[in-house]
């Protein structure tokens, strides 16, 4: 295999640029970040401490210490979506943590509430971020521990969360069904439709004088059949686990349950039955640095994802499939720490012949059994006569074909732009990649805001000039700029990873650390490529 | 008498046995080892030309079973026979069998033995001889309780109940006053039933404040007696010395030239030839200082290193040439002393802890020798430090010029000992030979007693702090990697905040104390919090650590490997503290089961549970065992009753069920590594069933009875 030659120029001001541009996206990025750690739900800072000193003086952790004692001494965690909730009406990081650790050696998806934040009350973000967790659980076939601690739904969103919320506990059993275990730590409040999260779990570890898992509280019992019930008899950890019997275990404080939760990864017997590491991993031959200033800022302006590609694989070295023919799509083979892996990479839009060496190489990968790398910067489909003529809808189907029926695991990481049916192909969230990963300069949408405000404008043009008026340019530029901004702030990488199209925004710099637990994580479970597709329209 | 020596055999163990094989290589003699089943593995055994294993575990089975070690010399072919000390070394029937067989004995001929072994009758000799003895009287076996009280009054408080065939502190009881006189009898008595097979004890004066001074001396078969001046022993922990040396720092030139002229003395008058020492108390200062005959030990000492780093001569050459028929080497006068040497012992147990001995495998060893300083070790890296024999593993001995400097050079080197596996007494024997009472040379036999800190020495907070950072920077950092690191770096996180925090124990001052450091997560950062003496066992809430005021904060906290790696987890290199970078060595001890079916051999995801990190630089060595952080509640464990707190055999059960005992009455003695142990009643009650019986090997904290507490 051939190392690829890197020609990026660090002195370059194109270089200095995208790197200042970079470094200030991931400075707000972090001061969001800092903002979901602290706990409390809310950027006002007194608030914040308030409710962080109240869950302190029951002497409680705050969730990613839970999830900190949880795991191995050591232990990377792979926190998913932290800024999911970003501009909408929930709270940032939807009040609930969830990620990828090791417990006794064994990856396990973990999600902890937070309960500084509105009591870990489960918001539309919240019920979202959990379904997601569940799902990676599923597909990647990880142990799920839930670290319990909610006051319920979230009641003013109540209507938005009570139909999709149900899920989770038919997620919970159908993952208990595959044979996916699923363990339920609760520390706190579990109740009325939370107490199907322990009921529907293998495992449940209550905490003593500090579980509550009950369907009805007293004063709904009391309104229900004027019972004057005790809370702790209603559904205290010690009456679980003894009359109950709803609890396994029970814990004398948070460390002792989060203790039984390891000892139960630890019986687990869990193997593996990805085939794992093919190679002894080498690093990359070229500094991970250089990512912030190769990426570009603005997404229009294209860059060489080889570079990309040279700073994240293993010793740099890429196989290169079909060079010559396609040249927009990059296409071949690399081990990124050891895992092997097919590479589809975006240099610019795409063409018929880019469609079909791609839906060509995706079948070999699947021949294989080789996961899949698609590295999106895309501005979409080539558009106009000679290209629909030549075919561009059958063949950017037979690309879709092959990325739809593919069974190999799929990563995708956004370096750029990701607009159109470009991210159709190169297998966007809908398309059920295993991990969606985004770079701060990301954005997407249906198409770039100044096409879509020029396409605005023309057929604004058309519409008036049909109706026989003229069309004054000036008077829609205001027109066109608001909808060009309001393109460019629903396009952004913190709008779509507000609302979980992705599994979270990362530093360029950790891509490969980020792709290697990815590739971890999806080695849980066996990898095996496609045997049918669709029919390919030739 | 004459032969040359070709093959010989060492009936001893340990450093000792090595020791005399050294010598033995360089006179070009082969060497014959024995050994017990549990000595398998140590040092002496592999460096032996042969070695004969004696099957059996107790010294009684191995070392001291006459018939055993003379059988292995028939069937090697050995000509000669070293004894060592203890054992069977100042026994004067294996001797005259040695002989009887027709192999040399390096030693002194059984008459002399006897003569001196009953300490009773040494006196006698060394009273015609002319040497002042110390007030005593004999103990008849059938004594009364009336009787033994009146003899003890004549004698007088403060005495010593010693074994009259002892030695080494086994079987000796110090009684202040007449209320203790019949059970420190009583219990002399067994000990030295046990350790030689001789249960008479006699009283002796005790004299406090006294210092213990030998003369090494040397005769030959020609009939000539020299003297290789003194050693002071005077430091010794329950009547064992820890702390020898030569010139002694409190005998006057008076004493001393008259001590040597009563040391030849005596050994003429018992016509004694090769190596032996007469052990003297002193007592009193300047011309008032007077001294007493002690006893008088037929063999080679533990100490000679002493003697032999100042006068330069090799004292087992001299038993050898001796043993040989050759006159000694060396006249009175061409016998030359420079310079002042100093051995300490290094024994595994804990000083801080009622001496109570310590077992298992030696996992960390950094002694070695340099200049001028020797070490004189039954051990090294791995080896099992067992329960059935003496806890000594090793003698360090130092010579400088002045006095100052060899204690100087021995506590260097004792700081940075690492050992690590058993505990010892180390750090206590730096804490001695930094003291000032040592340094001023106020060396009694009271001198534990009377600087109880030296027992559990407290290490300077700068040292804690800075051992601790190395600790912390070799665990936390990313970099720290076990094996070729794959996948994310250590505690990798992509959301900063939650610092990892690690609980470390360690002992300091004779307690356990908990550390703890923290590592703030983030590219390339290099802060930490560091807490060396923590509140609690561990510590929970890592997001309060910034404001947590037992926290300091420590920025640019750096560890630079050396090139030098010697183990799989042990790195010398440079701690960069303080903006100050020093040399430190450090050791992680990981638990490889932590990864089992992981693939160990290819690829580590994570790495193994770190169990500890032992630091070592040049002012002092600190082990940090790593606190787990899930065990806190899971301590839940009802008061056991009486156990016992070492492994051992029993050798007395005191009580029968449905006795009524008091709070502290004896229940059952456990000899163990050659020492007795009383297990006690903890709270008055009845005997309800007792659990073990005479003979019983029994495991560390078994428990021996159940006594159902009156209410």
């Amino acid at each position: 295999m051939a190392r690829i030659a890197s020609r990026v120029d660090p002195r370059s001001s194109s270089y200095a640029d995208n790197r200042a541009a970079m470094l200030e996206a991931l400075g707000e990025i972090e001061a969001l970040t800092a903002q979901v750690v602290r706990g409390g739900g809310t950027s006002d800072d007194g608030k914040a401490a308030r409710s962080v000193a109240k869950l302190r003086s029951r002497g409680k952790l705050l969730p990613r210490e839970r999830i900190g004692l949880l795991i191995d001494r050591g232990s990377p965690f792979l926190e998913l979506s932290p800024l999911a909730g970003y501009a909408t009406d929930d709270p940032l990081g939807g009040g609930m943590v969830s990620g990828i650790g090791r417990i006794r050696g064994v990856e396990c998806v973990i999600s902890a509430n937070d309960p500084t934040v509105k009591g870990g009350a489960q918001g539309p973000t919240s019920v979202a971020k959990g379904l997601r967790a569940m799902e990676i659980a599923r597909v990647n076939r990880l142990p799920l521990v839930s670290l319990t601690e909610s006051a319920g739904a979230d009641l003013p969103k109540q209507a938005e969360i009570f139909v999709p919320g149900g899920a989770s506990f038919k997620n919970l059993t159908r993952l208990s069904a595959a044979g996916i275990p699923t363990i339920t730590l609760v520390f706190g409040s579990s109740t009325a439709g939370g107490a199907y999260v322990p009921g529907m779990s293998d495992y449940v570890v209550l905490q003593k004088d500090a579980a509550k898992v009950y369907l009805g509280g007293p004063p709904l019992v009391k309104m229900a059949i004027d019972e004057d019930a005790d809370e702790e008899q209603l559904g205290g950890a010690e009456m679980h686990a003894r009359t109950s019997g709803l609890a396994d275990y029970l814990a004398a404080d948070e460390p002792d349950a989060l203790r039984i939760g390891r000892d139960i990864v630890g019986h687990l017997n869990w193997r593996t039955l990805g085939p794992g590491r093919s190679k002894a991993p080498v690093a990359p031959a070229y500094d991970a640095e250089e990512l912030l200033g190769i990426a570009s800022a603005d997404v229009r302006v294209p860059f060489e994802v080889r570079e990309v590609i040279a700073r994240v694989v293993d010793g740099s070295e890429f196989e290169e499939f079909k060079p010559l023919y396609g040249s927009t799509l990059v296409t071949g083979w690399a081990h990124l720490d050891g895992y092997p892996l097919g590479i589809l990479a975006n240099n610019g839009i795409l063409f018929s012949e880019e469609a079909e060496k791609g839906a060509q190489f995706i079948q070999l990968c699947e021949r294989h059994d080789v996961p899949i790398l698609f590295i999106q910067n895309i501005t979409g489909f080539m558009v106009g006569t000679k290209y629909e003529q030549g075919g561009i809808i059958k063949d950017g189907a037979k690309l879709i074909n092959a990325v739809s029926n593919s069974t190999v695991p799929h990563l995708t990481l956004m370096v750029g732009a990701s607009y159109g049916a470009g991210n159709y192909g190169m297998s966007g969230r809908a398309y059920d990649p295993r991990f969606v990963f985004t770079w701060p300069n990301h954005r997407i949408a249906v198409m770039g805001p100044k096409q879509l405000g020029g396409v605005l404008e023309i057929v604004a043009r058309q519409r008036t000039e049909a109706a026989g008026q003229p069309f004054d340019t000036n008077a829609f530029a205001p027109m066109r700029e608001a909808f060009e901004q309001q393109v460019e702030a629903q396009s952004t990488a913190l709008y779509a990873t507000g609302r979980l199209w992705d599994d979270g925004i990362i530093d360029p710099r950790d891509t490969r650390t980020v792709l290697s637990l990815a590739l971890s994580a999806v080695h849980s479970a066996p990898v095996q490529g496609a045997n049918s597709y669709g029919v390919f329209r030739m | 008498m004459s032969h040359q020596i070709t093959r010989i055999l060492v009936a001893n163990r340990g450093e000792i046995a090595r020791r005399i094989m050294r010598t033995a290589d360089e006179l070009g003699i082969e060497t014959v080892a024995i050994f017990s089943d549990p000595d398998r593995g140590l040092p002496f055994v592999d460096e032996a030309t042969y070695a004969v294993a004696l099957g059996g575990t107790t010294s009684g089975e191995t070392y001291l079973d006459a018939a055993k070690v003379l059988d292995a010399a028939r069937r090697t072919g050995a000509d000669a026979v070293h004894p060592g000390y203890g054992f069977l070394s100042e026994n004067a029937e294996f001797a005259s069998a040695v002989t009887d067989a027709g192999l040399v004995w390096v030693g002194p001929t059984p008459a002399s033995m006897r003569a001196m072994a009953l300490k009773v009758e040494a006196k006698r000799i060394a009273a015609d001889a002319g040497v002042p003895l110390v007030p005593g009287a004999e103990l008849a076996a059938d004594v009364t309780d009336s009787d033994l009280l009146r003899t003890g009054e004549q004698v007088g408080y403060p005495l010593l109940v010693k074994a009259s065939a002892g030695g080494g502190g086994k079987g000796m009881r110090i009684v202040r006053g007449a209320g203790d006189l019949v059970e420190a009898m009583q219990g002399a008595r067994r000990e030295a039933a046990s350790s030689f097979g001789d249960a008479t004890v006699f009283l002796e004066r005790y004299l406090e404040r006294s210092r213990h001074v030998e003369v090494q001396v040397f005769g030959d078969t020609h009939g000539s007696v020299v003297h290789l001046f003194e050693r002071e022993c005077s430091i010794q922990r329950r009547h064992q010395k820890v702390v020898e040396e030569s010139p002694s720092p409190g005998a006057t030139v008076s004493t001393l030239d008259r001590m040597y002229a009563a040391a030849v003395s005596l050994a003429s008058a018992i016509g004694y030839v090769g190596a032996g020492t007469v052990e003297f108390l002193v007592s009193g200062e300047g011309d008032a200082q007077e001294f007493f005959f002690l006893e008088m030990n037929t063999r080679l000492q533990v100490e000679h290193p002493v003697t032999e780093m100042v006068t330069g001569l090799d004292l087992v050459e001299w038993q050898i040439a001796i043993a040989q028929g050759e006159p000694l080497p060396l006249a009175q006068k061409d016998i030359e002393r420079e310079g002042h040497a100093i051995e300490v012992r290094l024994y595994a147990e804990d000083p801080a802890n009622g001496y109570l001995p310590s077992t298992g495998t030696i996992t960390g060893w950094e002694l070695d020798e340099w200049d001028e300083v020797r070490l004189d070790s039954a051990v090294h890296h791995g080896s099992v430090v067992s329960p059935y024999y003496d806890p000594m593993l090793a003698k360090l001995i130092a010579r400088g010029e002045t006095r100052p400097e060899a204690a100087q050079k021995l506590a260097a080197t004792l700081r940075k000992a690492g050992i690590r596996g058993v505990t010892t007494n180390a750090a206590s024997l730096v804490a001695v030979l930094e003291s000032g009472a040592f340094l001023a040379g106020d060396t009694t036999t009271a001198f534990l007693d009377e600087n109880p800190e030296t027992l559990r020495p407290r290490a300077s907070a700068d040292v804690v702090r800075r051992h601790l950072a190395a600790a912390a920077v070799n665990v936390l950092d990313p970099s720290s990697t076990w094996v070729r690191r794959r996948g994310a770096e250590r505690a990798w996180r992509n959301v900063d905040g939650v610092p990892e925090v690690l609980a470390l124990r360690h002992r300091d001052g004779g307690e356990d104390r908990t550390a703890l450091v923290a590592r703030a997560w983030g590219r390339g950062s290099a802060t930490y919090w560091l807490c060396t003496d923590a509140e609690g066992e561990t510590f929970a809430a890592p997001q309060t650590i910034a404001t947590d005021p037992q926290f300091e904060r420590v920025d640019d906290l750096r560890f630079e490997s050396g090139y030098h790696w010697r183990v799989d987890n042990e790195r010398d290199g440079r701690l960069e503290l303080d903006g100050i970078r020093r040399e430190i060595s450090v050791r992680v001890e990981r638990d490889p089961s932590s990864v089992v079916g992981r693939r160990v051999e290819v690829w580590v995801e994570g790495e193994p549970e770190v169990l500890g990190v032992n630091v070592v630089d040049a002012d002092g060595a600190t082990y940090f065992e790593v606190v787990d952080p899930w065990a806190a509640s899971a301590h839940e464990g009802a008061g056991a009753g009486p156990t016992t707190p070492v492994p051992g055999t029993v050798t007395h059960v005191a009580v029968a069920v449905g006795d009524e005992v008091e709070a502290g009455a004896a229940l059952v003695v456990l000899e163990a590594m050659k020492m007795e142990h009383t297990i006690r009643a903890d709270a008055a009650g009845t005997v309800t069933e007792i659990h073990v019986s005479v003979g019983q090997s029994v495991d560390a904290h078994t428990v021996v009875a159940t006594v159902e507490a009156t209410s």
